[in-house]
Formats: structure tokens, sequence, C-alpha cells
């Protein structure tokens, strides 16, 4: 059978925002195009890409993930119905692992199956947030994308700036990602693939672009998302209402 | 320091290393167990030692062998480890020993379940082991306030020769927030006199021979020793109370929550007053010694008509917001056992029923 399935694989380290973008892309394909998004996050046992099983379902996106994902329970075992999406019925197939060379060992025993994938059918993404510790520099991301590599047993083919601050994120964790990225890029010959974040970001990178020139080279493709991974009390920080926590007895002025 | 975005259970083990930590020893369990692995790798690069134990038992039990040496020494865990790592906090209260312990915690009784939950709150702050000893507790609501606590734990604990307890629920461990962290403690910060340490006895020390201990053979010598621990009890819930109180001037019902579930609350409270409603909120940081005084004061207050206590429990922290408010107004309890959290539209609902009835 001809194979013409396309794959994303997203790698990247705790909490670069490979379920966001995994969910994005996922998402973003169209209604009328069979989609499977596989989440194979063996690490974490919350915050995961299957938490938006709904959201997935009405989109007619179909959804695999390990049998107890979101449970009560861990079991660390991978869905026989992942070899599924090798078989070519599927136009989009999107896989979420979990952080770090850990996460992503979960993909090594499907080798096999990718190495029969035409490359130009198969990306493989490093999702990189350099506001989180361990990817913050260019030598720590290398590292990084080469364990990443042995672990998944997969070529790397390009980065993703997802430079980020969850809820105080601004167009400064791009920039100053877009430096570190560039070294890495530069360091290993991996092109940039996309720029990604929340749509006014975007716009503000894109401006900066501009005016200061930078080189269209390292931003790849800009990427807009919509937030989908974030729980409703994240928006409680923001909250103007927010008091400071009180201590009775240095401040005489609260109701103690 | 530059923003970071930090998963709870790091933040809080590189907190603690920066706070003065040098020795850690666990056991694996969801959902903490990000604080060991983080642990495993930071603390050989500071000097540190981390080591993973046979069981629970053995790591508490070799955080007061650490102790006792006057060494700063943690473990964590989550709610059915807790569980097991009882014996060694009883014996380190008894052998007046600091140390600090994380517990976020997971559904229970039994293994329960790996999801969030506050099902712990009677462990942690009753004691949790055996003879009438208290643990100092505190209940972050968000990463960077698990941060600022961790930070100081140690300081608390060696000032009062006492257990401090981080009890979070899971959620805490496992989401990710902006946080910024603080430089190092020098040593001189951390380097307390600890003339009590068992550090090696010999001949013109300037000390009598320490003795890590926790029983005392006589009717006299344990009284003697409860006395010591209650007038140190004493001092604590003098010291180290800690409360956010939000909203509560004016308000009509006032809502008692801690950890992640007081955020939810926030939310509810944020949500009624634009439908008019007047609710305020009473966060206790510290669970033991707990905020009564400050709850008894709210009480008081003409505008206050109910108390509502919302906990990711069956309802435990409750009976201690009835105590403080002492019969003065009607206490309600909402929330759920096990990993089920209230929602803001429940909340909301509970309050509005609470006020037409």
């Amino acid at each position: 059978m001809q194979l013409n399935s396309k794959f994303i694989v997203l790698l990247g380290n705790f909490g670069s925002g490979k379920s966001e973008l995994a969910l994005h892309f996922a998402l973003s394909s169209p209604k009328t195009s069979k989609t499977v998004l596989v989440d194979l996050d063996i690490i974490n046992p919350y915050f995961r890409s299957s938490d938006q099983k709904n959201v997935l379902e009405r989109h007619g996106v179909r959804l695999i993930a390990p049998m107890f994902a979101h449970s009560n329970i861990e079991i660390i075992t991978l869905p026989a119905d992942v070899y599924a999406v090798f078989n070519g019925l599927y136009d989009l197939v999107v896989f979420d692992l979990g952080g770090d060379a850990g996460g992503a060992v979960a993909l090594g025993q499907y080798h096999e199956y990718f190495r029969r994938i035409p490359d130009k059918q198969l990306e493989v993404y490093l999702v990189i947030n350099t506001r989180r510790p361990l990817s913050a520099a260019a030598d720590q991301i290398i590292a990084l994308l080469h364990k990443m590599e042995e672990a998944c047993r997969l070529n790397i083919t390009g980065l993703i700036n997802n430079g980020n601050l969850s809820t105080e994120s601004s167009v400064d964790d791009l920039l100053s990602a877009y430096d570190i990225i560039m070294e890495v890029s530069k360091e290993t010959s991996i092109p940039v693939a996309y720029t990604a974040g929340q749509k006014h970001i975007l716009s503000a990178f894109q401006q900066i672009q501009k005016a200061k020139g930078l080189n269209p080279q390292y931003i790849g493709q800009l990427l807009p998302i919509q937030i989908r991974m974030a729980r409703d009390w994240q928006r409680v920080i923001e909250s103007q209402y927010r008091s400071k926590p009180t201590d009775p007895k240095r401040n005489p002025n609260t109701l103690i | 320091m530059a923003r970071q975005l930090l998963k709870g259970c790091e933040a809080i083990a590189e907190a603690a290393i920066r706070g003065g930590c040098r020795y850690f020893f666990g056991y694996p369990i969801t959902p903490q167990n990000d604080i060991p692995e983080y642990m495993s790798a930071r603390l050989p690069q500071v000097g540190g030692v981390f080591l993973q134990a046979e069981s629970e038992v053995a790591a508490s039990n070799m955080v007061y062998g650490a102790a006792g040496a006057g060494a700063r020494a943690m473990t964590s865990s989550s709610s059915p480890g807790i569980s097991l790592k009882q014996e060694a906090l009883s014996y380190i209260a008894g052998a007046e020993l600091p140390c600090v312990v994380v517990n976020m915690m997971r559904g229970g009784p039994g293994l329960g379940g790996i999801q969030a939950s506050q099902g712990d709150y009677f462990q942690s702050t009753k004691g949790g082991g055996h003879g009438d000893y208290h643990m100092i507790v505190f209940a972050p609501d968000t990463v960077q306030e698990s941060v600022d606590i961790m930070y100081d734990a140690f300081d608390i604990a060696d000032k009062y020769r006492n257990t401090v307890m981080l009890l979070a629920d899971g959620l805490i461990g496992q989401m990710m927030e902006p946080v910024t962290l603080p430089e190092f403690k020098s040593d001189a910060q951390i380097q307390t006199a600890k003339p009590w340490a068992a550090t090696g006895w010999h001949e013109g020390c300037g000390r009598p021979r320490a003795i890590v201990n926790s029983l005392h053979i006589t009717d006299e010598d344990l009284e003697a020793l409860h006395e010591r621990l209650q007038a140190t009890y004493r001092q604590i819930e003098a010291n180290e109370v800690r409360v956010e109180l939000f909203n509560t001037e004016n308000a009509e019902i006032v809502i008692a929550a801690y950890g992640t579930i007081s955020r939810v609350c926030r939310s509810a409270i944020n949500e009624l007053a634009k439908q008019g409603v007047k609710v305020g909120l009473i966060r206790p940081i510290t669970l033991w010694p707990f905020p009564s005084q400050a709850i008894a004061q709210v009480a008081a207050e003409q505008s206050v008509k109910k108390f509502l206590t919302v906990e990711i429990s069956a309802g435990q922290m409750v009976e201690d917001v009835r105590l403080a408010v002492n019969g003065k107004k009607p206490v309600e309890f909402f929330g759920y056992p096990g990993s089920r959290i209230a929602t803001v539209d429940e909340i909301v609902a509970k309050v509005l029923e609470m006020k037409e009835g």
C-alpha cells in the first residue's frame, strides 16, 4: 500500500510546549482530513494532551493514548493501536511524547515503521522553550537534542522556537530564544521550522523582526497558537484582586 | 534573577537546595517523583548527597540520622509513602531534631489514586505518627509560594528543632508557573550552631556528649521532654502563623480554603462579586499552627453571616474552622473526597444557596 500519511513527531524537554503544539497541529487539520493524535507521554501523570479528549473528538481527531492516561493509576504501557497509524489510513499523524530523553524513548520501538516513511512525509521537531531550566543555553539544547535522537532513534528535522513564560509570556521570550536557537541551528545544521506563540505576541515579534532585520532563516514559519492546556485557576494569578499574603503579627492593619 | 517557567516539584527542590539542603533521602511515588529526580541530578553539583533508599521507612530514618548529625536533610513523598514514613517522623519529634518533609498529596485511603487530593490534612496537622507531637505545616497555593516557603523551611526547622512539612495537593507539584528563584543562602546563613548534634565527641571539644535518642527511660524524663515540646509549640503558635485574607472586609459569606482549591474559590469569589455578592476568603498558609485567631476575628465581624469551607477531601479542615468560629456563625462544607475538584460554578451555586437559606 502506498503510504501517503504525513507524520509530525514532537520532542522536547519538560514544559517546552509539546502538548500544546501537538493539539495545534491536530486541530488545525481540515475537519475532512483523517487525523490522529498519539499521546505517548509516559512521564507526566497530569497536564497531558489526553486531557483535551473531548475537544479532539469534537474536531473529528482520533486520540490514541495509554489505556490509563488521565486516570487514577499509572501503568507505563503503550497502546497496541499505535501500530495502526502506520497503515496509511490517516492523512495526518501527530505524535506527542513525554519530556526529555526519558519521554522520547517511547518512540524507539516503532523505529522499523518510521524507517518506511518517505523523508518528505516525516517531520521530527524539537520544541524549545528557553525559559525552562536545562534548555536555557545553546550547549544545553544541543546536548538534549543528541540524547533525544539517540533515545527515539529518529533524526530531528526542525527546531521550533516556543519561548514562553506561560501566563506571563511576552515577545521578549521569543526574542531571547531566537538568539539561542540560531546558535543551535548553526551548530547542528538543523533548520528552524517555526516560531510559535499567541497571536498578539507573534505580531509584536514580526514588527521587531522587521525593525531589527532578524534573519527569517532562523525564524521559520510563524505559528499562531491558541492556549488550550491552561486550567481555569491559572487566570487567577493575573487577577488584579490578588492581595498579598499577610503575616498577622507583623501587620496590625489587617483584621487580626 | 530572571523569571523561569518551573514545575512545582522542580521549583521546590531547587529552592530547598538554595535554602541549604544538602541531603535528600527518598523513595519513588507519583506525583512527587520529580523532586527526587531533580535532586538526584542537582545535589551532587552542589556537593550534596542524594540517596534512593530501599523503602520509605528507610529514607525517613536516614533523614533522622542526618538531622541528628546536624545536617540540613529532607525527604519527600506522596500520601501512601508519607504514611510509611511516620515511624521516623515520630522519632524525630521525640529526639527534638529539625528536618523538612514534602507531601504531594494524592487520593487515598490505601493506594487511592495518583490524582491530586487534600485527604492528608488530619494526618499532617494532628500528628500522623504516635505520641503527642506537632509538625509545622505549610500549604502553598502557587509554585512561587512553594519556593518562598521551601527557601526558609530549613531555617524554621533549625530554629525550633522541629519538622517542617510542606503539604500540597499533587497539582501544585505538577503545574508549571513562572517563578523567580532566590539566590543561594550563604554558608554563614545556613550553618547555625547545633551544639546538640552528634558530630563526634572528643576530649576538650568544649561540649557534652550529644546523644540522639527518642527513648526516655523514666517518667520524669519523658515529662520533661513534653514540657520542652509544649513550650516550643507555644512559641511556634506565637511566631509562625501565616494566613492570607482576601476581600474579607464587609463580606457576607467567608470561604476558608487552602492550596489549589483556594484558587478555584478565588475565581468563584470574583465571579460572585460581579453578581454583587460579597464573599471573602481566608486562606491558611500554615495549617499548623492554624490561624484560629484570624478566623475568630473575621467571625466577630457584623457583616459576616456564614462560613463555607471548601476542600478536596470529605471535610477535614472544616473541623478547625468550626473550632475557631466557636459557634458564632454557622460553618458549612463543600467538597469531594478523593480527587474530584469542585468547580467555580459549583462553588458559586453553593454560596448562592447559602445566601438564600
